[in-house]
């Protein structure tokens, strides 16, 4: 399939998935165009007070954020720098430049940027957010590991004080490293729509690391083992989704690993991260663009973007269904989610409004989220019948610009007991308060 | 948007900007304190997590740290609820005498405890042990006590070594008991010829219900053939006979289950046990139990029910019910104060099986995380984790787990427990029930009531 025809068809698939979420956003926003500036067309780098009572998610955006700042770096090289890829040799040397700069370079990087995600804002967060202390390891990343060390398993380790006391709270410490992954991963979904579909090279690296990084564990997870004394997340959690199920024989622990396994596939049939390993291969290493546009479709002036996402939560996989929606300074998401594990009914829908200038220099969101759970219980030991109760989360986002580059940004909301992807457990105000910087 | 070098404007237009900035300032933080407040006050409606069992009343019934005046240590702390739910609790006094210029412990007292089933009357009494009892100076293994109608029954056993005149020696061992009533006379001592054994030491359990009581004994000889026999008694302590009991005879192999008797003798690595379960005895083997009438007659066509280890039996409904640790590698790590499904943790299992077939009625259902079971009864059970902590768990008839374990403080220094429901309790209506638990040490009663679902 060629570039165009895999655009459109990329393109195609997007905007069917995203008319029935995003339509009340188009319909909401009206048709006059918004005269915002091209300055404003993405979310900007952000630095937060880190706070795991109060949510990783501002954790995870400002080691985003820092990514962003180091793989600026690239801005700062030349295009016109490598061979004349006219011929054949000069293409031949700037596909091997490339793909040296994207092995030697640019996944360590990435690599090293999603594992201290996954650490620090995964399980690190989790566990402070439990009572835990947790400290953290790191090995070479990438192929300087497989280089220069003897141990190349896991590119980083969370070591705590201790178990979680409950099983809510150690499924949640578990499960929350690759959580804070597909966060990540959502982030950089939102940033694609801010950007009305445009991708950098090193988004994409991210977006499929993130993605990618235990997909295989994720297929070919049987329910864990009782006696392995070694054991990565997705057996570690397979197994503790038994127990706190209460579902603990052999053959009810594989029924769990089957399912989850079949459910992963809702991680990797993503549209978005088909683009990224394709622009990766195709756009950057082959033609040496640092930055595409995905075509996505707009409808009634908006770009529309609809992209699945996987989560993996206390009480099993979760498929979510995203639609994000930009127009001007506007940019929002919707999303449903479902449970599929069978351990128990889960359930939830939600919308945020990433930015909305709403007046010089100030920029406003807003949030709303509901759901159906099993109930969370983050003190109470060995409980196995467990009540299904609704729960909300609903805040605001204020950004002010006080300079061109430079604001101040802080998100406050408030969320009932509930599991949500990225925030708290349990009941209470979240949020953070930082610095963002745009460009 | 403005670019933010634009030239500094006249000074009113500078004065406006200022007011509208803090205008805007004041409208962001308000805004934000919105957020955070409103949904604050909404959250109140947001229900908490109410655990259905709480603890209603704690109380030491009997609480003596120091040893009474001529005694210098207790031992064999035994606890018993009827099936009317009052409670026995029981121990022996020690007097250090000299023998051979060696110190041994003599059993010189009997303590015990009877309380009705809310605690509120209680009576605390002891009586001096036995003459035959008291003067022996070692080479004696007391059975405990039992509080009966009349007086204090004392069980023991007398091993003796009997020098022939080739110099060969032997070991005779003879199980007795005698009660000594409330005004300190004795009453005659029992004894029987098939309940002494010539060259060849006993292990010995027992139990009573509150018209009869069991004294079983597990006998081994040099060779290490097994042989069992049992004592019943009468209501008055007497012996109504004593006969051997055959299905226990076969020798149990290697890797055969313990019985795990917390009240046993301890002398063997393997003997047989005997307990009360309501209104029966059972008698527990290596992997098999019996269940025998309060006459101590096999029910049932004398079928055996293979029951785990370490497990606490009752009976409810016309079934026998268990709750039991389940069997871990000892080379294994154990975890089972946390979280676990991490392959460390220690289940605990319920299990019931039919007394008629003998026939477990269902898969066994994992009821919580634990290292031991300290007390079972219909509908709950209290369970201690290696890290020491204690927790009752509320069930179903069925065995499902209800709600969440409930924390029990812990009680210092206690040694054996009982968990009881009051009388009707087997009903089938769960709601609302009462249970106690009893921790009891030599000189320590503490009753514990717990209620759930109201």
């Amino acid at each position: 399939m060629g570039t165009s025809s895999l655009q459109r068809f990329i393109g195609a698939a997007s905007s069917a998935l995203a008319c029935a979420l995003v339509s009340p956003w188009v319909y909401a926003e009206g048709a006059p165009a918004l005269a915002a500036p091209a300055a404003d067309a993405s979310l900007p780098l952000v630095f937060a007070t880190v706070n795991p009572r109060l949510g990783s998610e501002g954790g995870i955006r400002t080691f985003d954020s820092l990514g962003r700042l180091v793989f600026s770096y690239s801005d700062a090289i030349s295009p016109g720098l490598g061979p004349d890829e006219s011929s054949a040799p000069g293409k031949a040397l700037g596909v091997l430049g490339r793909l040296g700069k994207a092995v030697f370079f640019d996944e360590p990087l990435s690599e090293f940027e999603g594992t201290a995600i996954h650490e620090v804002f995964g399980h690190g967060s989790r566990s402070r957010e439990v009572g835990l202390k947790a400290s953290y390891t790191f090995t070479l990343p990438g192929v300087y590991c497989f280089l220069f060390s003897s141990e190349c398993g896991a590119r980083g380790h969370t070591l705590r004080t201790d178990y979680a006391k409950t099983v809510d709270a150690e499924i949640a410490v578990v499960a929350g490293g690759i959580e804070a992954n597909y966060a990540t991963a959502h982030w950089i979904n939102a940033r694609t729509a801010a950007q009305s579909g445009l991708v950098r090279y090193d988004d994409a690296m991210l977006y499929t690391l993130s993605k990618l990084q235990y997909a295989g564990s994720l297929l070919t997870v049987r329910g864990g083992s009782l006696t392995a004394t070694v054991a990565n997340d997705v057996d570690n959690y397979a197994l503790l989704l038994a127990d706190r199920s209460n579902r603990v024989s052999d053959a009810e622990r594989t029924s769990i690993g089957s399912r989850l396994a079949l459910a992963s596939l809702w991680n990797l049939a993503d549209p978005m991260l088909l683009a990224s390993v394709y622009g990766l291969v195709v756009r950057y290493v082959g033609l040496g663009e640092r930055t595409w546009t995905l075509p996505l479709p707009k409808v009634l002036g908006a770009t529309v973007f609809a992209v699945p996402r996987f989560n993996l939560s206390p009480f099993g996989a979760e498929h979510y269904l995203d639609g994000f929606v930009h127009r001007g300074s506007f940019t929002a998401n919707s999303y449903v989610r479902v449970g599929s594990s069978g351990l128990g009914s889960y359930l939830g829908a939600g919308a945020r409004v990433f930015q909305r200038m709403i007046h010089d220099r100030v920029y406003g969101g807003a949030e709303v989220d509901v759901w159906r759970q099993p109930e969370l219980l983050l003190q109470e030991r060995a409980v196995y019948m467990r009540r299904e109760l609704w729960g909300w989360n609903a805040g605001i986002s204020l950004e002010w610009r006080i300079h061109q580059h430079l604001g101040i940004l802080g998100r406050a909301a408030y969320k009932t007991r509930g599991h949500m992807i990225g925030q708290p457990l349990d009941e209470g105000v979240h949020g953070y308060l930082g610095l963002s910087f745009s460009r | 948007m403005k670019a933010w070098a634009d030239p500094a404007p006249a000074e009113p237009v500078a004065v406006a900007g200022v007011v509208a900035r803090a205008r805007m300032a004041a409208v962001a933080g308000a805004a934000l304190a919105v957020a955070m407040l409103a949904p604050m006050l909404l959250g109140a409606c947001a229900e908490p997590y109410a655990a259905p069992c709480r603890v209603e009343g704690e109380t030491y019934l009997v609480r003596e740290t120091a040893l009474p005046p001529g005694v210098s240590g207790r031992l064999l702390p035994r606890v018993r609820v009827s099936e009317d739910g009052s409670l026995e609790a029981t121990w022996l006094a020690t007097t250090s005498v000299l023998r051979r210029n060696l110190p041994v412990d003599t059993v010189t007292r009997g303590d015990a405890l009877v309380a009705s089933a809310d605690g509120r009357e209680a009576r605390r009494f002891a009586t001096a042990a036995p003459l035959a009892l008291r003067s022996r100076r070692g080479s004696t293994i007391p059975l405990g006590t039992y509080a009966l109608a009349e007086g204090l029954l004392f069980p023991w056993i007398e091993e003796d070594v009997l020098t022939a005149r080739d110099g060969s020696q032997q070991t005779r061992s003879r199980l007795r008991s005698q009660i000594v009533h409330f005004d300190g006379s004795e009453a005659p001592l029992q004894s029987a010829v098939a309940a002494t054994c010539e060259n060849c030491t006993f292990a010995a359990s027992s139990a009573r219900l509150s018209d009869s009581a069991v004294i079983l004994v597990t006998t081994r000889t040099p060779d290490g053939a097994r042989g069992l026999f049992y004592v019943y008694l009468a209501k008055d302590g007497s012996w109504v006979r004593t006969e051997e009991l055959l299905w226990g005879k076969q020798d149990p192999p290697e890797n055969a289950r313990d019985p795990g008797d917390a009240d046993s003798t301890g002398r063997f690595d393997r003997n047989y046990a005997v307990e009360s379960v309501g209104d029966a005895y059972i008698v527990r083997g290596f992997g098999e139990e019996r269940v025998y009438s309060r006459d101590f007659q096999p029910l049932y066509g004398a079928r055996t029910f293979e029951a785990p280890d370490n497990a606490s039996v009752y009976r409810g409904n016309g079934r026998l019910q268990v709750v039991y640790p389940e069997p871990v590698d000892e080379q294994h790590p154990l975890r089972d104060d946390s979280a676990v499904g991490r392959g460390e943790g220690r289940a605990l299992y319920f299990a019931e099986y039919d007394e008629k077939t003998g026939a477990r009625t269902a898969a066994p259902k994992r009821f919580s995380v634990g290292a031991v079971v300290l007390g079972a009864t219909h509908l709950g059970a209290t369970l201690r984790t290696s890290a020491g902590l204690d927790y009752f768990a509320w069930l179903t008839p069925s065995g499902e787990k209800v709600a969440a374990d409930l924390p029990l403080a812990a009680v210092p220094g206690t040694v054996v427990s009982s968990l009881s429901s009051p009388p009707g309790a087997a009903s089938p209506s769960m709601l609302p029930r009462s249970f106690v638990d009893y921790r009891v040490s030599a000189g320590v009663v503490f009753r514990r009531s717990i209620v759930c679902g109201n």
